[in-house]
């Protein structure tokens, strides 16, 4: 028997609207079933009341029968102050943005990811166990030395898909087809292409619009070309940045999507992918990075940008009622494999398991 | 006509992708969508080598200009304070004076790189070099075409009786 009785948690930020922290929440919520203490410390704590169980990491004390698990996806004060203790280390890692995307972007990021990626090593000599959240992040802990690794993918709370839309946001989306990309507007995402199928689209279907849901902060100069590449194919009124939203907004428009558009090129897993199976959107994604592991044959993987050929599956999508239900049936299928429950089984399994050896 | 089964990948039995495929390539036909050329966000700097028509030099101003165009994008650690009060009005404003200037400062950016990538196109533009590799070869059919002449004046002045 082990005598570790706390797990706690650090992570990023902490709060709404952040998949990771939701994901972290649960867990917490889980180890605490399974009968140990454990607190979540983040670098950026919302000051949202539903957040108030997160603490500022400086205000963890350690004591010796403690285990951390570091959910890392770039260097930090965070991640610098972790490395000052001492105790067992479980390393889960959700995958750093190669900083070359971020190259006439933002500075701060750009040296972030550059330090995040540098750094992943350096925990190497603490960590008991790594678990990355794909095969194809896994390839980084390999390749910064880590001996034993492991693959659990990301837990990703069911409650979006439960939550009821917003009624201002659904009267909005009533009178178009709208396709839907959803993530942080960032270089690696590829907006640009997004906008280039919508584009095409549009002269297949007039009243087609795109929604690019996510945060814009950040990425200034890259949001801006954006706009200025938008106004240039005259779609000013056919694309809308939403900003980040809260999950209500977020439901309402993965309820009235008519398709998921995906063209990024760097993705550690892809959870907006597992939201829209989850919605019975249909998703179109690019073969890169994680993306063609979480689809896992669901979806339609899209192997060459050739924007005319992607309109025009999106055409067949939404003109054969036959075809769409047969892609959103296997959606519903492979999303099932994201249920959190059978996640946190997994996570319990190999985080037990390490602890065992711990307390031989 | 592109190959849509290269492009798209459908793994379900219960589908026929060959008929999807083959129904795009109609409807492609139909609607009449054709490729276009798009403007990129990012561009990357040339190297120089030396067939470059260009001097070693411009390469590098572009070079240095690639690297120095975000250099506008303003960072500074927050202000702080031993009173938590002031500390908070203190990063509250730093942070309202970044917004602002950022806001400028991502528009000039916007500005810069357009700049910079009309100007890397223009330099490793395959058709840069093409005046020179065009005056070239109508030189080249010029020699021949004068050789040829004289050739045929020779043989004429030869028939002459």
């Amino acid at each position: 028997m082990s005598h570790i009785r706390a797990i706690h948690q650090m992570l990023g930020n902490a709060g709404p609207g952040n998949s990771i922290s939701a994901g972290a929440r649960l867990l917490r919520n889980a180890l605490h079933e399974w009968g140990y203490a454990s607190e979540l410390y983040a670098e950026t704590v919302a000051p949202a009341s539903a957040w108030k169980d997160a603490r500022h990491f400086s205000r963890y004390r350690p004591t010796p029968d403690d285990v951390l698990i570091l959910h890392y996806t770039q260097a930090s004060a965070l991640s610098d102050f972790v490395r000052t203790l001492s105790c067992p280390l479980i390393l889960i890692y959700h995958n750093v943005t190669p900083a070359h995307f971020f190259i006439g972007v933002n500075p701060d990021v750009l040296a972030t990811t550059q330090r995040g990626l540098a750094e992943l090593s350096t925990f190497r000599e603490r960590v008991v166990l790594a678990i990355a959240d794909s095969a194809f992040n896994c390839r980084d802990l390999l390749a910064a030395g880590y001996p034993q690794t492991t693959v659990v993918p990301i837990i990703i709370p069911e409650t979006l898909s439960q939550t009821l839309p917003d009624p201002a946001v659904t009267a909005t989306l009533a009178d178009s087809v709208n396709l839907l990309c959803v993530g942080r507007i960032a270089p690696n995402k590829r907006c640009e292409d997004v906008i280039k199928v919508l584009y095409y689209y549009r002269q297949i279907e007039p009243a087609a619009r795109l929604f690019l849901v996510g945060h814009t902060e950040y990425t200034g100069p890259y949001v801006a070309w954006l706009r200025e590449f938008v106004a240039w194919l005259g779609l000013e009124d056919a694309v809308t940045f939403t900003g980040h939203v809260p999950d209500a907004a977020l439901a309402a428009y993965y309820r009235h999507a008519a398709a998921f558009v995906y063209m990024s090129e760097h993705e550690g897993f892809g959870i907006p992918l597992v939201e829209s199976m989850r919605f019975g959107v249909p998703v179109l994604a690019y073969a890169a990075a994680a993306i063609p592991e979480t689809l896992d044959g669901a979806g339609i993987l899209v192997h060459e940008k050739h924007f005319p050929v992607v309109a025009e599956m999106l055409h067949l999508l939404q003109t054969d009622p036959g075809l769409r239900t047969q892609v959103v049936e296997r959606q519903f299928a492979r999303a099932r494999d994201f249920a959190p429950a059978t996640i946190l089984a997994l996570l319990r399994k190999q985080i037990e398991g390490v602890l065992l050896s711990l307390g031989e | 006509m592109p190959d849509v089964t290269r492009i798209l990948e459908i793994v379900d039995s219960a589908l026929d992708t060959e008929a999807i495929a083959r129904r795009i390539r109609e409807n492609l036909h139909e609607h009449s969508l054709e490729a276009r050329e798009f403007p990129e966000f990012a561009v990357t700097p040339p190297p120089w080598d030396p067939h470059s028509r260009f001097p070693e030099p411009v390469h590098y101003d572009l070079q240095q200009a690639h690297e120095a165009y975000t250099q506008t994008w303003v960072t500074m650690p927050p202000l702080t304070s031993r009173l938590p009060l002031v500390g908070r009005i203190k990063r509250a404003f730093h942070r309202l004076v970044l917004y602002y200037v950022n806001r400028l400062a991502s528009q000039q950016m916007v500005v810069n790189a357009a700049i910079l990538r009309v100007l890397t196109r223009l330099v490793v533009a395959p058709d840069a070099a093409a005046p020179d590799a065009d005056l070239a070869a109508l030189q080249d059919e010029i020699a021949a075409l004068r050789a040829r002449v004289a050739q045929l004046e020779a043989s004429a002045e030869e028939d002459v009786p």
